[in-house]
């Protein structure tokens, strides 16, 4: 089932990361990208492609969940491993987790925008602002000011 | 496939080191806006208090879009009833939440919700009406209220944010209307030989008004805002001479609905809940038997309805609240039945100024 991919003798796309390292991908894969769609269509496709805003190590997390998610469509455990890996990532790496949503929104690969979207949306479920600074190393820059109003306006609680 | 992780892992350590990272603010507004909307009420406010970038973002979309929460009076702290406390509860699973408002306790009383703003007096200004947006805190000032006239029932024509949004309020011991437009400087009275309006409702650009008789067969009030008049049903259904019986004018699926709450006699408990739909070609009301796909939300001044499909449940069910009691009940259509949802330190009867209200959060 995960050779799909290889059994379908598809077109090797050649791409170049913003540090200079050079990728083959193969073509199925690439295409998950509207951002390469597009790039092919306007007959780039025999060339190296560049990709100025995407660094080597999270393009190969792109490709790799790619793959998975290519492989996940209709197999309930995959789903699981890539959600958990991507959990994974949030927690011990929350930077490049940024960077992997970003660099997956510059190749406008929708699903796993929506995807990325989801897990960052379930890690923060029940967590305090403070907590969620803490964890994913944002900080906090509201003014002493703004933020005693905004406390003073919205005092929310569980209850 | 678990070593070349462990690789890329390695890899992407190093690369971290070398390269610029995005930080997490620096997200472009609409991913962050992705993340946001899937966030539930609790975690979305939260969100909105990490950082200003954040903040910005989730402005940019509603989290519950059309979820009504019901926001009830006094936490109890022990024996006390905090008054400057709100709960916010989604009536589908009782999930509340809670949020200070200062001055809600004793200054301010409001009168009823329309599009998630609440119609405030204040009580220690008599003369000040104005509109709040408990989420936001943002207010708009209507013109000064004639203090010798109580606001018995009030209707928006629009959110009061949209241009030439006008506001009407009814009382049912006058025959007129008075009403304003948003950003006017006094309020106009319209006489308009009412027989005890009990309703308003704003319906394909019109308001409709519901009367207990009309002395005239259509008020021919040509001036702005259009008005059109109602008579309650009379009839073997139901008779208002008996007993109390509240009703409420919803709009719902584009047909104007009149709910009828009816009290038993013994215990002034709600025993029975009678459903017409307006005709509108010969201005007589139907009974309607079910709601089909919508749920109704019924409250003083803040009655909605809604395709149940859309806040994922069943429907043909209304939800009611009580003045005077912080709990609310579910009629179910299909059985006919009554339930009361109440929940620990819920449903407990009070004696504050504000009604329970339904509420639709919006952080516009």
């Amino acid at each position: 089932m995960a050779s799909t991919s290889n059994s379908t003798s598809s077109k090797i796309i050649t791409l170049r990361s913003s540090d200079g390292e050079v990728f083959e991908v193969e073509e199925s894969v690439a295409l998950e990208s509207n951002l390469i769609r597009r790039m092919m269509e306007d007959d780039c496709a025999n060339n190296i492609i560049p990709l100025p805003n995407v660094t080597a190590p999270i393009f190969y997390l792109v490709i790799e969940h790619c793959k998975k998610h290519a492989e996940m469509k209709d197999n309930k455990e995959k789903k699981k491993e890539l959600r958990s890996q991507g959990e994974e990532l949030l927690k011990s790496d929350p930077h490049t987790y940024s960077n992997l949503m970003e660099a997956v929104n510059y190749l406008d690969i929708k699903s796993l925008m929506d995807l990325t979207a989801q897990w960052l949306a379930d890690f923060l479920k029940g967590k305090s602002p403070r907590l969620i600074r803490e964890l994913l190393k944002i900080k906090n820059d509201f003014t002493p000011e703004e933020e005693a109003e905004i406390l003073e306006r919205n005092r929310w609680a569980f209850d | 496939m678990k070593v070349a992780l462990e690789e890329l892992s390695k890899n992407m350590a190093r690369g971290r080191r070398k390269k610029c990272h995005v930080p997490w603010p620096d997200l472009p507004l609409h991913l962050l806006e992705l993340v946001s909307s899937r966030l539930p009420l609790i975690d979305y406010l939260n969100f909105r208090r990490v950082c200003s970038t954040w903040r910005a973002a989730a402005k940019q979309h509603n989290p519950c879009p059309d979820y009504p929460l019901l926001m009830t009076p006094g936490r109890r702290v022990g024996r006390r009833v905090d008054d400057d406390c709100r709960f916010f509860i989604k009536a589908s699973d009782g999930k509340r939440c809670v949020m200070v408002l200062p001055e809600f306790g004793k200054r301010y009383s409001y009168v009823g919700c329309f599009y998630g703003w609440l119609l405030i007096g204040d009580l220690h200004l008599r003369h000040l009406l104005f509109l709040m947006n408990p989420f936001t805190g943002a207010r708009i000032d209507l013109p000064l209220w004639d203090v010798t006239k109580s606001v018995y029932r009030a209707t928006l024509s629009s959110p009061p944010t949209e241009p030439n949004c006008v506001v009407i309020i009814l009382n049912f011991w006058y025959s007129n209307i008075t009403f304003c437009r948003i950003g006017d400087n006094k309020w106009t009275t319209q006489e308009c030989h009412l027989e005890k309006p009990e309703e308003a409702l704003l319906f394909r650009g019109k308001f409709y008004i519901l009367c207990h008789q009309l002395r005239l067969p259509d008020a021919e009030c040509s001036s702005q805002p259009k008005l059109a008049m109602m008579k309650l049903p009379q009839g073997p259904h139901h008779s208002y001479t008996s007993w109390k019986c509240v009703p409420y004018l919803v709009e719902s699926g584009d047909e104007i609905l009149l709910v009828v709450k009816g009290y038993s006699r013994p215990n002034g408990a709600v025993d029975r809940i009678i459903v017409f739909q307006l005709d509108l070609s010969t201005s007589s009301w139907l009974v309607l038997e079910s709601l089909r796909d919508h749920i109704l939300f019924l409250g003083e001044n803040c009655s909605l309805s809604l395709q149940a499909a859309s806040l994922g449940c069943r429907g043909n069910r209304i939800y009611f609240t009580e003045p005077h009691h912080s709990g609310w009940w579910e009629f179910d259509m299909e059985k006919g039945s009554i339930v009361s949802i109440s929940r620990r330190n819920g449903g407990h009867k009070y004696t504050n100024v504000n009604p329970p209200v339904w509420i639709t959060p919006h952080f516009v």
